[in-house]
């Protein structure tokens, strides 16, 4: 089977920076796979979900659905993505969550009354289809991260790629949001520190330790790792 | 933060059953009918204040709101007046400082007047409104396009602007301390709005936002109440520009 995802050899460093933010990095996510992105703050998760579209350079390969992620492929590879941002807000792009949802099939074509239906069945399936002709300006956070996974959901992509999907959600949301993502035919990438969660979701977990990519099967383990990281460093000490 | 969209579709009045963009096309005429109605003789004020009235009336916009834009204003337009001893004498049939005051007084008159009239309008308008009255405009996409995301990213501006202020107001103590806190929210501000600006920009990219974010104007069946609107609203900036050209006085 081949990989909807696949990372070779990428290393990416910001201009001005001396180190790598991440080193020669090699992974891939197969079809219908579910894989969870552990990492430190800082230590280069959303960078990478960013490469896998584009938006960082990088050097090695990048291939979604078997298309390079370069200049001439980039819209076809980002086409096969959806993608939540750790800020919902920045992707809301329209006042009324429908237009929102619905923006992603419009852009590929689908005529605007069978993708804003099919816009209204991704908001329920997320439990909130009561708040499609609001504005999203009208809402809360965790509202607002529904509308923006409903809108990286609803063109039913290759790969979907979530950067701490579960910030600002309540419990039950976690929970129907775990459940939507089990259901969901993408390949999933998360990245998040919410280890109870992809403990529910994923079957693979990857740790991005010092630039550098573990992989694990068990998410205790990849807990284990970051937990490892932890007591290697210094003690935290809080001035009096 | 709620409070900071109140202006848009607060209107209670009969205005907010018409269809969206006869909202928008009716509130543009009056506001362009305002700014060209003459206000030399006495039919010019009463034209511009009679439509300036029936639009807010019908818009029936909030006391709270109402008052609001009054302070707005008088804040913004007021000032004008200060400007009389310095404006030119123009016309040989008043008292010199009667005509001074005059010319003073009718921009802000006019301008107070073009502000209320959009003010009704947002008023009449949910923010959700705003793209399928744009869309259902003749105009450049590229318009629409534009229009949308300005009001959106303004909305969102304005958002983080109240989450700064509340954030600088809790962490600033009193005295000295408090000013100088003060005085690093223009660099917070800033900082932030640049670094919202590239996300936006990053999402805009990643989700393919282009033209084709206009969605198709609809077709929708006008009612008695729509094109009556659109009739008076008509009237008022036909009767301005012959005014304005002085074909009628």
């Amino acid at each position: 089977m081949n990989p909807v995802l696949e990372f070779r050899s990428v290393t990416i460093r910001y201009s001005g920076n001396s180190k790598n933010t991440i080193s020669d990095v090699t992974f891939h996510v197969h079809p219908n796979e579910r894989v969870a992105l552990f990492g430190l703050n800082g230590s280069g998760k959303t960078t990478l979900l960013l490469a896998a579209v584009g938006l960082v350079p990088f050097t090695g390969a990048i291939f979604i659905d078997g298309i390079p992620v370069e200049k001439k492929k980039l819209q076809k590879a980002r086409d096969r993505t959806g993608f939540l941002f750790n800020i919902p807000e920045d992707q809301i792009l329209f006042p009324r969550v429908l237009d929102d949802v619905a923006y992603g099939l419009i852009r590929k074509g689908t005529p605007p009354k069978v993708a804003h239906e099919k816009a209204m069945s991704v908001l329920t399936v997320l439990g909130v289809p009561d708040i499609a002709e609001c504005s999203p300006f009208q809402l809360s956070h965790g509202q607002r991260q529904r509308i923006a996974l409903a809108g990286a959901l609803v063109a039913n992509p290759v790969v979907l790629l979530l950067d701490e999907p579960t910030s600002g959600l309540d419990p039950l949301g976690r929970i129907s949001l775990a459940e939507v993502l089990r259901a969901a035919t993408s390949s999933i990438l998360i990245a998040t520190h919410d280890v109870e969660f992809v403990s529910r979701t994923c079957s693979r977990f990857l740790v991005l330790h010092e630039n550098e990519l573990r992989e694990f099967h068990d998410c205790r383990d990849a807990e284990q790792c970051l937990l490892g990281n932890f007591s290697e460093r210094k003690q935290w000490e809080i001035p009096h | 933060m709620k409070n900071v969209f109140a202006f848009w579709g607060c209107g209670k009045g009969p205005l907010k059953s018409l269809q969206a963009h006869i909202r928008i096309l009716s509130g543009i005429m009056l506001g362009i009918g305002c700014l060209l109605i003459p206000l030399r003789s006495i039919s010019g004020i009463a034209l511009m204040t009679i439509a300036t009235t029936c639009w807010c009336v019908l818009a029936a916009m909030p006391v709270k709101m109402l008052i609001r834009c009054a302070i707005a204003s008088i804040i913004l337009f007021f000032p004008f007046l200060l400007l009389t001893p310095w404006m030119t004498v123009a016309s040989s049939t008043m008292a010199p400082t009667a005509d001074r005051f005059a010319q003073a007084g009718a921009i802000a008159l006019r301008s107070t007047c073009v502000l209320f009239i959009a003010a009704s309008t947002i008023a009449t308008l949910a923010i959700q409104d705003v793209h399928r009255g744009l869309a259902s405009i003749p105009i450049p996409r590229t318009l629409v396009v534009l229009i949308v995301q300005l009001i959106n990213q303004t909305v969102l501006l304005t958002e983080e602007t109240f989450r700064i202020i509340g954030v600088l107001r809790l962490r600033s103590a009193s005295g000295v301390r408090g000013i100088r806190i003060l005085f690093s929210f223009p660099i917070v501000w800033m900082v932030r709005m640049l670094f919202r600006a590239e996300r936006t920009a990053v999402a805009m990219t990643v989700r393919g936002y282009g033209i084709e974010a206009v969605m198709e104007g609809e077709n929708v069946k006008l009612t008695i109440a729509d094109v009556l609107t659109i009739i008076c609203t008509s009237v008022v900036l036909i009767t301005s520009v012959l005014m304005r050209l002085r074909i009628i006085t």
